[in-house]
């Protein structure tokens, strides 16, 4: 596919290369990005800074959001009060709030990886709920009458049958937030993948534009191929009837 | 062991709706180590009876009583099989039969003499770590009975236990159940809808009628053990039936009257 | 209706019916040609706003497609896929278009803004001439005309980029972290120039003070350029017509700015009067204008020419542009000249 690609764009010109950029020409630019930096920044750094923002609220909003969501999954009345306002918030894009983080947190880290911690926490404290939820019945009283006592039931029962879908929640939220970081970094980033991404827009340097987006998509790949193998030993039974 | 006296439970209404009668005047008992079998068409209370039994719902009129005690909360004693298995699918066959002793801090080596035992009265003693989507519908329902019999409980709730299995199954199953209680001997409350199980399971065959619940006749089943499957053909067998499908049909024509 | 036979009647209405037509056909044989235009919210581009308000595209035959930009970026993708045919941005953007190859053209000037940029600082911040920015924190936008009029200024007064801390802080953080004092001052363009002022800043200095023309430039797609002269035509008359509502009635042409961009009267009123200035197409013709596009002032670049290369250079030093492209190119002075009477 590749080969194809090169030949439609630097092979026989029959797209434009301003159209779509030939892969040997992203190739050539990610080459000289790597030699010469962007922006005045080595590539490596940029890559770093949008990765520390992103596991930072990503982990975060893990801490925070899998106790919350049990919380609310054994609480109707958390449950009711919390729910909605969650769900309000979700379909917000990151993109509205940046004038409001700024005021709260200013223009360093704090404001995008708060961006970041609230797109991730949104997704795991809400699928969190639901995994606890929705475990069947059945399966809490055959628990209690096998003899286990409330800590008992959570530990042994409750927290292992909502592991899928924590898990579920875990792995959109870090695609989420791998994916706001373009967004949390229009919050007067000075360096980063999705600074050097919109940087080059400004400058209609494409082939920059198609170096980022590629780094990014690789690396939020990579990123959840590493969660799925974490989740496939943990959760060896999930799906499986 | 287990005396029920005038059971009520009634469920208030909800808005518009009337309150719902689901049991009345609910009396029998059951001896020591006896198989009782609840028989009854959908509807007729039968599984409450078994809720109240284990603690999960309570009476709104009459009393309960195990070993003299009236019930409240649920406890291993009154061990609960149920239709769907609910096993827990994250702990394979071993960790689900020993799932009770962990919970109540029995010593390793008892519980570990325990569950071999059971999983070999089971058949199951090839299939230890086995995963739970490893095993068949039959297969799960055996490691349901030996997880809620690892607690010696003194009474067995039984809730259609085999009505999610095909007829072979069902037939090698009641026949399993029948030998593990022979050794055991654990008082049984076993509720069916199907008549040939009641008869050829239970000692005694509590026949049950709908709305509101109620017992219509108390059957003493009089065959001997132990049983086998061509007693389901036996004239005695065929008499009782005759006798119990009697008892629906007069029930059927009352209530389409 | 009594007294009117039912034939007259009829002929009354035959004639309303054929005068509408021959009225319309009348206009449409100057029919309404369509133009979308990519228009962008800044207070530079008055006369669009003016010429929408006033009916001056309607009243020159034109039906307008509008088509919201939030950058001068923006439109290079919008020409290349043709789905827009003429627009008006920053010289900065126009320049790193044109030298990026996009297929655009300037053909007309809007605006010359000396006053609507300038560097607007807290008034804690202990800067109160240029020279006073070493060290501090400044932001502005990375490939706009404030970059670009920071960086001229850092040169002017003896100070290098490392002088400073510079930040790049795009237009929506900018308030919220100038309130907070995450910044000591930016160098921005109206309204946000004006909006700084209003929390609490204090102006330093203007792109005109330090000698930097900048402005805003009419760009069109350059096939459809070439092929739709009567539309550019028509275009350039209703936005000449517009200039005369700025320069005889300010106050009007400030509502309507107020009516499509939310700012504030006073400040309308500041740039459309004080801080930039409207150039007829004629007064765009003369050689000694400051964004001239007189074809002599092309030649010995001057004027247009002149801004455009300097930018050019800039963002070549910067590394944000490899090649300075010969603008002489990119300019097509024939339709002005044309409006005009001019020789092109």
């Amino acid at each position: 596919m590749l080969l194809l690609w090169e030949l439609l764009t630097d092979g026989t010109h029959t797209i434009s290369t301003k159209f779509l950029a030939s892969p040997v020409g992203i190739a050539e630019e990610f080459v000289r990005l790597l030699r010469t930096g962007y922006a005045g920044t080595p590539l490596w750094a940029h890559f770093t800074a949008s990765l520390g923002r992103t596991l930072t609220g990503y982990i975060l909003s893990a801490l925070v959001a899998i106790p919350v969501g049990l919380w609310m999954g054994l609480n109707p009345y958390v449950r009711a009060v919390l729910s909605p306002l969650f769900n309000l918030l979700r379909p917000v894009p990151a993109i509205a709030l940046i004038p409001v983080m700024v005021l709260w947190f200013g223009i360093g880290e704090t404001s995008k990886i708060f961006v970041i911690f609230l797109a991730s926490f949104l997704y795991v404290v809400l699928n969190t709920s639901t995994g606890v939820a929705t475990i069947p019945e059945g399966l809490i009283r055959a628990a209690i009458n096998l003899g286990a006592n409330r800590a008992q039931l959570f530990r042994h029962v409750i927290f292992p049958a909502a592991m899928p879908s924590i898990m579920t929640g875990l792995k959109t939220g870090l695609a989420v937030s791998w994916a706001v970081v373009v967004a949390a970094e229009l919050i007067a980033a000075q360096k980063g993948l999705g600074y050097m991404i919109e940087d080059a827009a400004t400058f209609y340097r494409i082939n920059d534009v198609y170096v980022g987006v590629i780094l990014i998509g690789v690396i939020g790949l990579f990123m959840g191929m590493s969660l799925e193998a974490i989740e496939r030993r943990v959760m060896h039974w999930a799906g499986k009837s | 062991m287990i005396e029920i006296e005038n059971l009520e439970r009634t469920f208030p209404g909800r808005g518009d709706r009337p309150p719902t009668v689901a049991l009345t005047d609910i009396s029998f008992s059951v001896a020591e180590g006896e198989i009782c079998c609840l028989l009854g068409p959908s509807g007729c209370g039968k599984s409450t009876i078994l809720n109240i039994l284990a603690g999960f719902d309570s009476a709104t009129g009459g009393r309960a009583l195990v070993a003299g005690k009236p019930v409240d909360k649920p406890h291993p004693s009154r061990a609960l099989v149920f239709q769907q298995p609910q096993l827990f699918p994250w702990l394979d066959v071993w960790e689900n039969v020993t799932f009770g002793p962990r919970m109540s801090g029995m010593p390793h080596n008892q519980a570990t003499e325990r569950a071999n035992r059971l999983l070999g009265a089971t058949g199951l003693s090839d299939f230890k770590r086995h995963r739970v989507y490893e095993l068949s519908g039959g297969m799960r329902q055996r490691v349901a009975i030996a997880r809620a019999l690892i607690n010696q409980p003194e009474v067995l709730l039984m809730d259609e236990p085999f009505g999610a299995l095909d007829a072979q199954t069902r037939a090698t199953m009641q026949q399993l159940l029948l030998s593990i209680w022979e050794d055991l001997k654990p008082t049984i409350i076993f509720v069916t809808h199907d008549v040939d199980e009641a008869l050829f399971l239970g000692d005694q065959v509590c026949v049950m009628s709908a709305r509101p619940g109620r017992i219509r006749e108390r059957l003493r089943v009089t065959i001997q053990r132990p049983r086998t499957l061509e007693v389901t053909t036996s004239e005695d067998f065929v008499s009782l039936k005759r006798s119990i499908l009697g008892a629906i049909r007069a029930e059927v024509e009352a209530s389409s009257a | 209706m009594r007294n009117h036979s039912r034939r007259e009647v009829l002929q009354l209405a035959g004639a309303a019916a054929g005068a509408a037509v021959l009225g319309s056909t009348h206009t449409s044989r100057a029919a309404s040609m369509n133009v979308r235009i990519g228009w962008q919210p800044t207070l530079n581009g008055a006369r669009y706003f003016v010429a929408q308000h006033e009916g001056l595209f309607t009243a020159n035959g034109l039906n307008v497609e509008p088509i919201k930009f939030t950058s001068g970026p923006a439109y290079f993708s919008a020409f290349l896929s043709k789905s827009i045919d003429v627009g008006f941005m920053g010289t900065p953007p126009a320049v790193v278009g044109i030298a990026q190859g996009v297929p655009m053209q300037i053909f007309a000037i809007e605006n010359y803004a000396p006053g609507s940029e300038a560097l607007v600082v807290r008034k804690d911040s202990g800067i109160s001439t240029l020279k006073d920015i070493k060290g501090k924190r400044i932001a502005t936008k990375r490939g706009t005309s404030g970059d670009y009029a920071l960086q001229t200024a850092l040169k002017k007064v003896g100070l290098t980029l490392s002088d400073i801390t510079f930040l790049d802080i795009d237009v929506s953080a900018l308030i919220p972290a100038f309130t907070r004092g995450d910044i000591d001052g930016g160098w921005y363009w109206e309204p946000w120039q004006g909006e700084m002022v209003a929390a609490g800043g204090k102006q330093i200095v203007t792109d005109g003070e330090i000698g930097i023309a900048g402005g805003i430039v009419w760009v069109a797609q350059t096939d459809w350029l070439a092929q739709n002269g009567e539309i550019v035509e028509r275009l350039l008359k209703a936005v000449d017509q517009a200039t005369a509502v700025i320069s005889k009635d300010p106050e009007k042409a400030a509502s309507y700015i107020v009516a499509d961009m939310g700012v504030t009267q006073d400040l309308a009123m500041r740039v459309l009067t004080k801080e930039a200035s409207w150039p007829t197409m004629k007064q765009t013709w003369e050689p000694n204008y400051p964004l001239s596009i007189n074809p002599a002032s092309i030649r010995s670049d001057k004027g247009l020419i002149d801004a455009l290369s300097r930018q050019a250079d800039f963002q070549k030093n910067q590394g944000s542009l490899r090649t300075s492209p010969d603008f002489a190119k990119a300019i097509e002075t024939k339709y002005v000249a044309q409006l005009i009477g001019a020789k092109a």
